[in-house]
């Protein structure tokens, strides 16, 4: 029996004469900042440890109003910057964690916002 | 300049608040200015981190309290690491000493405009302040046996002015106020406050003339935070950096008396600023009068000891404000040293040299560096200098803020404290003594922390506040961070500072200030069309300055506007056009058979001034001296004389 051969998109091919193309659940993973399906890659130590952050985050912000929306705004909107810019990531991650003790500390309350609709200016 | 469209738009500037997350259907994403702000509920919030916020700071803790320190400045950078001379108590280490001496010299120093209530509880309080700062490990000089070393300092005499000079400074060599600082900040480490380190305070939060709290920017990431608490205590410093020429830090902007002004309550005696005596002439740097305490001398061009003629029994530790119009006298009449003839010399180099390198290592320094001046064999170049604020946020001696209405008298603001230099209690009045400020600081922060602690319990419920609380700062740091005028922040500052200099210096006459007035008022104006570079929100230096410069405007138009109004001469507020102190008796004549002025007619008061943020304009009302000291029969309280050194 011809083996079964793992792409990226798909493609299963059984036996060589049957291609079937299937949805399989690979051993790759959704990273959660973003809609993209990593496969092979698996995730650096800065990208664990960012991940970890998220992660530690969500719980502390779990029972103080208005930072969980937050929490994920900021997240997805930092997802963009390239995987290279380290410099970059190494600075928001260690301000990330300046502003996890403070959401941490008991005497931090909630998270409210002054907007202003840009259209008035 | 009135044809182009205003910098800032005038339309309603309403900021909508919510929840994060919440609420948001009306304002789509991504098409709006938000401002995230996090809520932080205390028992008790410090504005500032210097001599005062600290000892305050961490007595509220050591009582209990949940306490957090707001300080735009790393705690051990605050102004007060620069203080050099020394702090004041009667220790009588060098020779016999008494409290209530001190209390004379400084009711004395002050020329009677000095609340005697608040100056009995700082001097009495002042042996063991000096005591608790041994025992937190501050290393004071010492003298052969051990003890602490005091030196004599300006206007310090021993039994009631008639016994010669005093010796009761005691001095960590000529870095006093160094030691004390890192001494209190190490100390306070000891506690759990939390420190929230360079946050900008903006503004108080105000319900109902009660301080809930106090709103912030934090520099690091642009966010705002409103830290809600039953108790404020400000200890924010001056506002040196009004003036062009100034020893103060670049960052003594007097963010507490503006926060106090924006929120409606009046500020006190703003227009006695001290020019302490021997700045360094050009680099404005101080050289502190421990110099002339350990027999430094001030000469003219002539060569000669001139303050025998202004100050027959003093000499040159008259108080500073006697000295500062003598150099200023001194150099008007052609004495002056130098090519322009425009400042005096200290000359130390005919003491020992030892005595220098132990006593004074600090400013032999700093007189290389800023004057390229040997001080073992050349006189240094010194000018007044702008150095302290008397004047600051009015309280009461146990450093409550308070408000004053001729019918009601004296009202405590709830909620509310204030200590240190940005305090008025008012224990230095209308002059201030060197090396009691540094004693003002560690007293009253500690009454504050006390008082807080006799009115309220730690873990007390919060009274509700509206959620919009603090929009109107918001709104302004919002209009500042897009600002798009014609004027950049630096040339209005230097404007400001140049008039200031100009019109409100060490001799000041009617004429002369009401056209700094004028001016100061044209400055103000000008804030409309200020422009800022900087569109960021993450450390945002040019958004931050022009918050501070806000804030110096306020200080500015209140200082000169109260001078030209007090038409007297006392203490550091001296004009050429009246000469004389005026007081309810004339004490120069014998007091049997004068008939007592009424308050209106007389200047021992205290000014309240108060502005209106949005024009600019000055409002003066008047407040009495209080007379009485806490205990009569401890400790008389000195009636007013003429004050001669």
């Amino acid at each position: 029996m011809k083996r079964i051969s793992l792409s990226n998109t798909g493609k299963v091919t059984i036996f060589s004469k049957l291609t079937l193309t299937v949805k399989v659940v690979f051993p790759g993973h959704l990273c959660c900042c973003c809609p993209v399906f990593h496969t092979m890659a698996r995730h650096s130590k800065l990208q664990k440890q960012v991940l970890s952050l998220f992660r530690q985050f969500l719980r502390a912000g779990q029972d103080k109003p208005g930072f969980l929306p937050r929490i994920r705004d900021e997240f997805r909107e930092n997802s963009s910057i390239k995987k290279t810019d380290v410099m970059h990531i190494e600075y928001l991650y260690r301000r990330g964690q300046r502003q996890l003790d403070q959401l941490k500390d008991v005497n931090t309350k909630q998270l409210g916002t002054f907007s202003k609709p840009k259209a008035e200016r | 300049m009135s044809q182009s469209i205003p910098a800032v738009s005038q339309s309603s500037r309403k900021l909508h608040f919510s929840v994060y997350g919440k609420n948001n259907s009306k304002v789509s994403d991504g098409m709006s200015t938000q401002y995230p702000v996090v809520d932080h509920e205390f028992d008790a919030v410090v504005v500032g981190a210097g001599g005062a916020g600290l000892r305050a700071a961490f007595g509220l803790s050591e009582a209990g309290f949940n306490t957090a320190c707001v300080t735009k400045l790393f705690p051990t950078r605050s102004h007060t690491v620069a203080a050099q001379g020394g702090i004041n108590a009667a220790l009588g280490n060098m020779e016999g000493d008494d409290w209530r001496w001190h209390f004379y010299d400084t009711v004395k120093g002050s020329d009677w405009l000095g609340d005697q209530d608040a100056i009995h509880y700082m001097t009495e309080q002042a042996p063991h302040a000096v005591v608790e700062l041994e025992n937190f490990g501050m290393p004071f000089s010492r003298t052969e046996d051990g003890k602490i070393y005091q030196r004599a300092f300006g206007g310090q005499s021993l039994k009631f002015g008639k016994g010669g000079q005093a010796h009761r400074c005691c001095c960590v060599a000529d870095r006093t106020g160094h030691s004390l600082l890192h001494t209190l900040y190490g100390r306070s480490l000891r506690y759990d406050t939390s420190y929230f380190v360079e946050y900008f305070a903006l503004d108080l939060l105000m319900e109902d003339g009660e301080c809930k709290g106090v709103i912030a920017l934090c520099m690091e990431d642009g966010s705002i935070h409103r830290f809600r608490s039953k108790n404020t205590v400000i200890a924010t410093g001056g506002y040196g950096r009004t003036y062009f020429s100034c020893t103060s830090a670049h960052t003594s902007t007097g963010d507490g008396n503006a926060m106090v002004t924006r929120a409606g309550l009046p500020c006190q005696d703003l227009e006695f600023v001290q020019f302490h005596p021997t700045g360094i002439y050009g680099a404005g740097c101080l050289i502190t009068e421990g110099c002339r305490g350990e027999g430094g001398i001030l000469i003219n061009s002539e060569g000669e000891r001139f303050m025998e003629r202004y100050a027959p029994n003093a000499k040159d530790l008259a108080s500073r404000d006697v000295v500062s119009r003598s150099i200023t006298i001194e150099i008007r009449e052609g004495r002056g040293c130098g090519p322009e003839k425009d400042h005096a010399y200290l000359q130390l180099h005919h003491l020992p040299p030892q005595q220098l390198a132990t006593r004074l290592p600090g400013i032999s320094e700093t007189a290389m560096i800023f004057a390229g001046v040997d001080v073992t064999k050349e006189p240094i170049p010194v000018l007044p200098t702008v150095h302290y604020n008397m004047g600051g946020i009015p309280t009461n001696y146990r450093g409550q803020v308070i408000t004053h209405t001729t019918e009601e008298g004296d009202k405590v603001v709830p909620g509310l404290f204030a200590c240190g230099e940005a305090a008025c209690a008012s224990v230095h009045g209308a002059n201030r003594l060197g090396a009691n400020s540094l004693l003002d600081l560690v007293v009253f922060g500690r009454a504050c922390a006390h008082t807080i602690a006799d009115i309220c319990t730690p873990g007390e419920k919060l009274s509700p506040l509206k959620p919009n609380a603090g929009e109107e700062s918001v709104a302004n740091l919002d209009k500042l961070r897009f600002a798009d005028g014609n004027m950049r922040t630096s040339e209005i500052r230097v404007n400001m500072q140049k008039t200031m200099q100009n019109h409100a210096a060490v001799f000041r006459t009617g004429k002369v200030l009401k056209e700094g007035c004028d001016k100061m008022d044209a400055v103000y104006q000008t804030l409309d069309d200020i422009k800022t570079f900087d569109r960021g929100i993450v450390w945002n230096t040019d958004l931050v300055e022009t918050l501070e410069l806000q804030n110096l405007m306020l200080n500015a138009v209140q200082t000169i506007n109260s001078a030209e109004q007090r038409q007297e001469s006392r203490g550091a507020h001296s004009r050429e056009d009246f000469k004389d102190r005026m007081d309810e008796l004339d004490y120069a004549k014998p007091l049997a058979g004068q008939v007592r002025k009424p308050i209106e007619e007389h200047w021992r008061k205290h000014t309240l001034s108060t502005v209106d943020p949005k024009t600019g304009k000055v409002t003066l009302k008047y407040r009495p001296v209080i007379d009485n000291s806490l205990d009569a029969e401890d400790c008389a309280a000195i009636p007013p004389a003429i004050r001669s050194y």
